[in-house]
């Protein structure tokens, strides 16, 4: 404090955001194009991210940190997909089968066949598994971040496991050569 | 049997930065730059809801950007104007609870100014607060040491405790104090129900000055002063929106004529206030009954 005691100097205008971008910049970035694998969407959600900080910081609710931003952005990819899985709604079914079976799987993935079969399933799916897996979230904080109940939460990601087994199974038939 | 979640478990990726194309980088950052600068004009920093005493407790806390946070967790804290950011330390930084206003800085050892460290402070901040076991409750979920729980004495119920950075409060509900009585059809409380209960409260606090202290359910809020009485509830609620509570004398009577009329009753449940319980009028509005003392 540069007059201890007494109510302090003028504060000069908060660098916080900009002070703070360079090293937050990269790990926004890292974390969404990891998980939506596409160069400009990373861009907007990361100029999104940044943009709804810069909207809470004039409120000075909650101190900057890169984890707090890295959570905005991840609200800001459920936004995304929830957006995509409304337009690509009433184009196909919803893929049925009995939420409550699950046959065992034991194998092992190969990380970057992985990132590739997600990027081919529902929005829905990708965000349940992302969130769950990639995110290692507790099943409680997916369902919060995906507005749903718990119990469709555990349901939804039973259906996302077995929809992502079928399609890894299917690529691996098909040569392995993908 | 196996696990079907065994071999999404390899998936659990931590986050590898990379740093994304400088042009994108320098063009996101002229706009944040215009952004914060266009916000400043438009929203003036927010101010204190209420007159400022003349004495004001200055704490000294290591990590007071933590201490910033903690204190809105715990209870209810809201922090006025902007930081003054020396280097990495918070060099003052002013903070409003439940109308009153403390100051806080990081330790300055260079001016001899240190938090209270391991020793018994001699210093306490005592706090009024609605509820004093809810509040000590989530205060320790949130960290803090509890040196005395909460005791019923002559001048109401109290507790002690030690928040992380060692200072000494003594958080305390005063008696009921004797107001008119509520009269039967009044609406005596509010309660909100939002998805985000934290947010609600910055909101209302920047557009009411509301200040609140935490209930006795996660992210519930209870609102100071205005009247009727409101809580903040976040979470996932059937009813998004306002439910009020309108006082009866009789709570068994009340919720009688609520079924006759065609509405729907739910049980009566015992609170620490008296008696309620959640109805629904013959339209579907939801509300409470409260037979209160």
């Amino acid at each position: 404090m540069g007059s201890p005691g007494s109510r302090a100097v003028g504060p000069p205008p908060d660098p916080g955001l900009l002070s703070l971008y360079d090293r937050a910049l990269p790990e926004v970035y890292g974390y969404l194009l990891a998980r939506c694998g596409q160069r400009a969407l990373a861009e907007d959600l990361t100029a999104e991210t940044f943009l709804a900080a810069v909207r809470t910081q004039v409120h000075g609710a909650a101190p900057l940190t890169v984890p707090w931003l890295i959570g905005v952005a991840r609200h800001k990819l459920v936004d995304h997909w929830r957006r995509l899985e409304r337009e690509q709604r009433g184009l196909r079914l919803l893929d049925g089968g009995d939420p409550h079976t699950e046959d065992p799987w034991d194998d092992e993935l190969d990380t970057l066949r992985a990132q590739q079969v997600l990027e081919q399933l529902s929005p829905a799916h990708r965000a349940a598994l992302t969130l769950r897996y990639l995110d290692d979230l507790p099943v409680a904080r997916v369902a919060a971040l995906l507005g749903r109940t718990l119990h469709a939460t555990e349901a939804l990601l039973v259906r996302a496991r077995n929809a992502f087994r079928r399609q890894y199974e299917s690529t691996e038939q098909a040569g392995g050569a993908l | 049997m196996t696990d079907p979640e065994r071999p999404f478990r390899s998936l659990a990726r931590p986050t590898t930065p990379t740093d994304p194309d400088p042009a994108f980088a320098a063009a996101l950052r002229e706009r944040l730059r215009r952004a914060l600068l266009k916000q400043q004009a438009a929203h003036p920093t927010p101010t204190r809801s209420s007159p400022m005493s003349a004495l004001a407790p200055y704490l000294i806390v290591r990590d007071a950007r933590d201490a910033l946070s903690w204190y809105a967790e715990a209870f209810g804290a809201h922090t006025v104007g902007d930081p003054y950011l020396d280097g990495d330390r918070i060099g003052h930084a002013e903070i409003e609870i439940a109308g009153a206003t403390l100051y806080l800085a990081d330790p300055y050892p260079e001016y001899g100014l240190d938090g209270p460290g391991d020793g018994k402070p001699p210093v306490s901040l005592h706090l009024s607060v609605p509820d004093v076991d809810a509040a000590m409750a989530r205060a320790e979920a949130a960290g803090a040491t509890v040196e005395r729980p909460a005791t019923d004495e002559p001048y109401g119920r109290g507790g002690r405790l030690i928040d992380p950075y060692g200072h000494r409060w003594m958080l305390q509900t005063s008696p009921a104090d004797a107001g008119p009585a509520p009269k039967p059809g009044d609406a005596v409380y509010l309660t909100l129900n939002v998805p985000d209960g934290r947010r609600a409260l910055d909101f209302y606090g920047a557009v009411l000055g509301w200040t609140a202290v935490p209930g006795r359910v996660p992210d519930g809020w209870q609102v100071e002063g205005p009247t009727p009485m409101i809580g903040l509830h976040g979470g996932q609620h059937d009813d998004t929106g306002v439910v009020p509570m309108y006082a009866v004398d009789d709570i068994e009577v009340a919720v009688a004529a609520v079924r006759t009329a065609g509405g729907e009753a739910g049980g009566i449940e015992r609170q620490a206030y008296g008696l309620s319980a959640l109805c629904r009028d013959d339209q579907g509005l939801p509300f409470y009954l409260g037979q209160l003392g």
